[in-house]
């Protein structure tokens, strides 16, 4: 047994485990990407602490924000207590004016400016509501503290509990002579301040706790991944496995044999790892971190092998592999965080190891999780390996049975029969040349339709709040805002919450640098499109509805419905086509709106400090109003068409198109209504044109229109930056106006465009006849 | 030295690959097995070859049984099928090296055997060659010796010859009438019936999974009225051959 053990052992190491795949080039790209993304991390952090000029132990100094006279006071009057409790004799107050009451951002900012451990911050009328005579609540005190050290927390709960609790209460209580209770203090952490002794340290620490230990683990998965996958999996794809089997060997032999190979493998980078864990740890560190790295490679080798054994080639082998592969990444990720680090994990496998390992280099290793997580993993290793064995009993995992039953002959002559019949064989509809090639699950087909446009807009939209929300947090009105979510339970607060929620969204309407994000956000998602269409489906952009003219031409003979022949133009004219007939479509809602006396117009009123603004508008709209017609009308529709028909595609498009619009406020039915109408005049006008050129100039000119041409909301957003000012007078009917959805919410938007339809639809009707 | 006795096998839920079949292989005789593709043949081989348990029945070779001791029935077979591939990157010395241990061969006897084989089969000047740069026919020859590398009893050949060139062919069957010679059992499977009426003393004829006839070529040529062995394995194969 021995002997054939050996030479089992001397083949892993033959010259087919250098054999790479598809699925080992992506997971190498994924651990080297996974390795600069950490390096990249840590490099950041490096460059803050290097450039920090103060390198202080700890921070001395107390902020305190807004203080109240009676605070002055009490701080005067109570000095023992205070520097007892809190602060040190060195210690220095910092006294600073802040409205926004919870502006981390400048807190964090003022804290390392000052090299403060705390930040009090009072409300502003803190001293005049106290001295309300009848109150009996003591108004929010907010304390925030670093996060680097354990101590600032302990500061801060000793300070709320001896010094506001109980000291500070008092003294107001004996100067107002009303009992108050002290209720609420709210306790921030303020993430990330940092204060190490050297930057040095920090490297070491770093290096050693987060590094080292993800070196191992990358290492240890990739070897055993490759030498692993290639072992038994790899002997059944090239059909040698079954030589191996009809020898006398048992099976345990030939799991043992490729096992101790794989583990072999998995030795080699992680003793070239060690080598380096020996100079810089000590011993005990050292001899932990050995033993744990060893009891990892047994661990990771074993699991390689049982995979190994249920799979018949390297690929689908690599394939299960790598979602095992990933979790233990992810474990690792969660381990570099120290949050999460508990009682419990250090002693589990893979926790434990990637603590155990760091712990080894710092030195500050406790033997007992080590040697319970060393025992759990060789456990889990034994049943590994003693599945694996079982495994090789089974036919099904062995020989390869080729035999299929009648039934599966059937089956697949009838989804055969099925393929020739559906949507990708025979197209229901062609719209802008598309046809489909591959063939998707019906549920995944229409999520895939309808969610895409969902992720896309949520994936860039908060990307361009962040300045917004930023300055938001800098200005006093952020106080309000916050405080809402504090009794969040209960149903009407929720309710509260979104109206505040959507106000303040309308309210970043008018920020210049969320305008401008939203624009560049735009043009992201156009080029997101662009790339789904012509790298992934590898079809021309024409089936984004682009046409280029010379093609729109050739498209139009095959127009079988009878629907007008395009106005041929290049691309620019069509684009301004659109512009204009944007234009004069919403201009008829506002004229109307006029005549009914349902909107004032209070003449120009752009000025001088919006013109930028305005600009930015400007350039935001067009991506907008592109983005939107190539989700809708230039990708969803064509692609759906051609599997359920054209009608059902403007149906659908139409209804995702409007529903995206569901969370703005002042939504309502009618706006629902409107929304559809206005996306199926627009995909009906597409289809008709061959392209969405016009469409999206139409779309661009309707809003900006609305919103900075006369002064409107825009599907619940208000307008700013506008050329003309508009006003509701008292006798307006929202039912009309759409109230604060804007004109899209209301019975004129409705007249205009189901006149537009049936102009569209006769003047189609017309030229057809000429054809 | 072969006894198959009631044997069925059905892979998962399928319907039954081989049907209750029996026979049996004496010492130092070739016994064919003749069918179209898909009758069962290797089904039946792999069986045998304790590589797969039967679903009913059972096989015994020298004395033992498959599903107690495959592990001893392993020392004493050599087998030898078309599914079985060698490492296209290693030479023809390694792997005879490799198995050579497996096997449990001596370690003084493996060089004098291995060069005795290769000159038999003239693979010695391929030696050192990977695998991926042979010929079909080298591999093939290859794939003999490392099969017969332990010297079996028992030898069980799935379609030998096939692919191969009629010079090649004819060394393969020479080599197993030497093996007959010397007193081993062979159990040869194959479709071509030149190779049965000329090697085998007794032939099985194997339609959808079932012995529909057994004999010698003469005897079943007389048995069925034909003209020649072909013929009649035409007439018997009509006969049991269920379409659909």
């Amino acid at each position: 047994m021995q002997r054939a053990i050996r030479a089992l052992v001397r083949k892993t190491f033959g010259k087919n485990h250098s054999m790479k795949t598809e699925a080992s080039v992506i997971t190498m790209s994924v651990c080297v990407g996974f390795l600069v993304v950490v390096m990249v991390y840590l490099s950041s952090l490096l460059i803050y602490y290097a450039g920090r000029e103060k390198q202080v132990d700890y921070a001395e100094n107390l902020i305190v924000v807004n203080p109240p006279e009676s605070w002055r006071q009490f701080t005067v009057e109570y000095q023992d207590i205070f520097y007892e409790n809190v602060a040190g004799e060195s210690s220095m107050m910092v006294y600073r004016e802040w409205d926004a009451v919870y502006d981390v951002f400048t807190f964090n900012e003022w804290m390392d400016d000052y090299d403060a451990f705390l930040t009090i911050v009072f409300p502003t009328d803190f001293d005049e509501y106290v001295m309300k005579k009848n109150v009996t609540e003591l108004p929010e005190i907010l304390t925030y503290y670093p996060s680097d050290h354990p101590e600032y927390a302990t500061i801060q709960k000793n300070f709320c509990d001896e010094v506001l609790a109980e000291n500070y209460l008092a003294f107001i209580q004996e100067k107002t002579g009303v009992p108050i209770e002290y209720t609420s203090v709210v306790e921030s952490r303020v993430t990330p301040v940092g204060k190490m002794s050297s930057w040095k340290q920090v490297i070491f620490d770093r290096g050693s706790r987060l590094i080292v230990p993800l070196l191992f683990f990358v290492a240890i998965l990739y070897v055993c991944m490759l030498s692993g996958m290639n072992a038994i999996a790899g002997e059944k794809e090239r059909g040698t496995f079954a030589a191996l089997l009809m020898t006398p060997v048992s099976r345990w032999t030939i799991v043992l044999g490729n096992y101790i190979g794989v583990f072999l493998h998995a030795l080699i980078p992680s003793a070239v790892m060690l080598l380096p864990v020996a100079i810089f740890a000590k011993f005990t560190g050292f001899i932990s971190a050995f033993f744990l790295v060893i009891s990892l490679a047994l661990f990771i080798s074993a699991i390689t092998i049982l995979i190994s054994c249920l799979n018949h080639s390297i690929v689908s082998a690599q394939t299960t592999f790598l979602p095992i592969f990933l979790i233990i990444l992810v474990i690792c990720v969660t381990c570099m965080q120290e949050a999460t680090r508990n009682p419990v994990n250090p002693y589990l496998p893979i926790y434990g190891h990637f603590y155990g390992i760091g712990d080894g280099l710092m030195n500050t290793v406790s033997p007992l999780p080590v040697l319970v997580c060393i025992l759990g993993t060789l456990i889990l290793t034994g049943i590994c390996l003693f599945v694996s064995e079982r495994v090789l009993h089974k036919e099904s995992f062995t020989v390869a049975v080729e035999t299929k039953s009648e039934r599966e002959l059937r089956k697949a002559a009838r989804a055969l029969e099925k393929q020739k019949k559906d949507y990708v064989s025979v197209s229901r509809a062609e719209v802008f040349g598309y046809k489909a090639k591959r063939r998707k699950s019906l549920p995944a087909f229409l999520l895939g339709h309808a969610m895409l446009p969902l992720a896309l807009l949520s994936l860039f939209q908060p990307f361009a709040m962040i300045p917004a929300i930023i300055s938001y947090m800098k200005s006093p009105a952020s106080n309000g805002f916050i405080r809402m979510f504090k009794d969040i339970s209960n149903v009407s607060a929720l309710s509260d919450v979104m109206d505040a929620s959507v106000k303040l969204f309308s309210g970043f309407m008018q920020d210049k640098y969320f305008i401008l994000f939203m624009g560049l956000g735009y043009w992201c998602i156009i080029g997101i499109y662009i790339a789904i269409v012509k790298f992934r489906e590898k079809n021309p952009l024409r089936t984004l509805g682009f046409a280029s003219f010379a093609t729109s031409e050739k498209a139009d003979p095959d127009n079988t419905e009878g629907l007008l022949p395009a106005k041929q133009g290049p691309a620019w004219k069509a684009y301004l086509r659109g512009i204009l007939l944007g234009f004069i479509l919403i201009s008829s809602v506002y004229v109307l709106l006029l005549f009914t006396g349902q909107v004032q117009c209070r003449g120009f009123s752009l000025e001088k400090d919006s013109v930028i603004l305005f600009l930015l508008y400007i350039l935001m709209w067009i991506p907008q109003g592109a983005t939107e017609e190539i989700m809708m009308r230039g990708y969803m529709m064509p692609r759906v068409a051609s599997r359920f028909g054209l009608p059902f595609a403007i149906f659908f498009s139409s209804m995702c198109f409007s529903l995206m619009h569901a969370g703005n406020a002042g939504f309502s039915i009618l706006a629902l209504i409107n929304l559809a109408l206005i996306a199926a005049f627009f995909a009906v006008f597409a289809y008709r044109s061959g392209h969405i050129w016009t469409v999206c100039a139409m779309h661009t000119m309707w809003n900006f229109c609305q919103g900075n041409f006369f002064g409107l909301e825009v599907s619940g957003n208000p307008g700013s930056a506008s050329i003309l000012s508009s006003t509701y007078p008292d006798g307006a009917r929202d039912l009309l106006t759409g109230g604060a959805f804007g004109p899209e919410g209301g019975l004129c938007v409705t007249i205009v465009i189901v006149l537009a339809f049936v102009i569209l639809l006769l003047s189609g009707k017309r030229k057809t006849a000429k054809v | 030295m072969i006894q198959v006795q009631h044997v069925s096998k059905r892979y998962n839920k399928s319907a039954l690959v081989v049907k209750d079949v029996s026979f049996e292989v004496k010492e130092g005789q070739i016994f064919g097995l003749l069918g179209p593709n898909g009758a069962g043949k290797t089904t039946l081989m792999q069986m045998i070859a304790t590589l797969l348990t039967p679903t009913e029945g059972s096989v015994t070779i020298c004395g033992l049984e498959s599903k107690k001791s495959p592990q001893l029935i392993r020392r004493s077979i050599g087998f030898l099928t078309t599914e079985i591939k060698l490492d296209p990157l290693s030479t023809p010395d390694q792997l005879f090296d490799f198995f050579a241990e497996l096997y449990d061969i001596p370690k003084e006897l493996i060089p004098e055997k291995k060069k005795e084989s290769f000159e038999r089969f003239g693979i010695g000047p391929f030696a050192d060659k990977r695998i991926m740069e042979l010929s079909t026919g080298m591999k093939q020859k290859i794939s003999i010796v490392i099969s017969l590398i332990h010297d079996p009893k028992v030898i069980i050949f799935d379609e030998p010859t096939n692919g191969l060139d009629i010079l090649t062919s004819r060394q393969v069957m020479d080599y197993l009438l030497e093996l007959k010679a010397l007193g081993r059992s062979v159990l040869l499977s194959t479709h071509i019936f030149s190779v049965a009426e000329q090697l085998c003393d007794e032939i099985a004829i194997l339609v959808d999974g079932t012995i529909v006839e057994q004999g010698s070529a003469p005897e079943l040529t007389e048995k069925t009225e034909s003209k020649n062995f072909e013929e009649a394995f035409f007439k018997l194969y009509t006969k049991y051959h269920k379409e659909g």
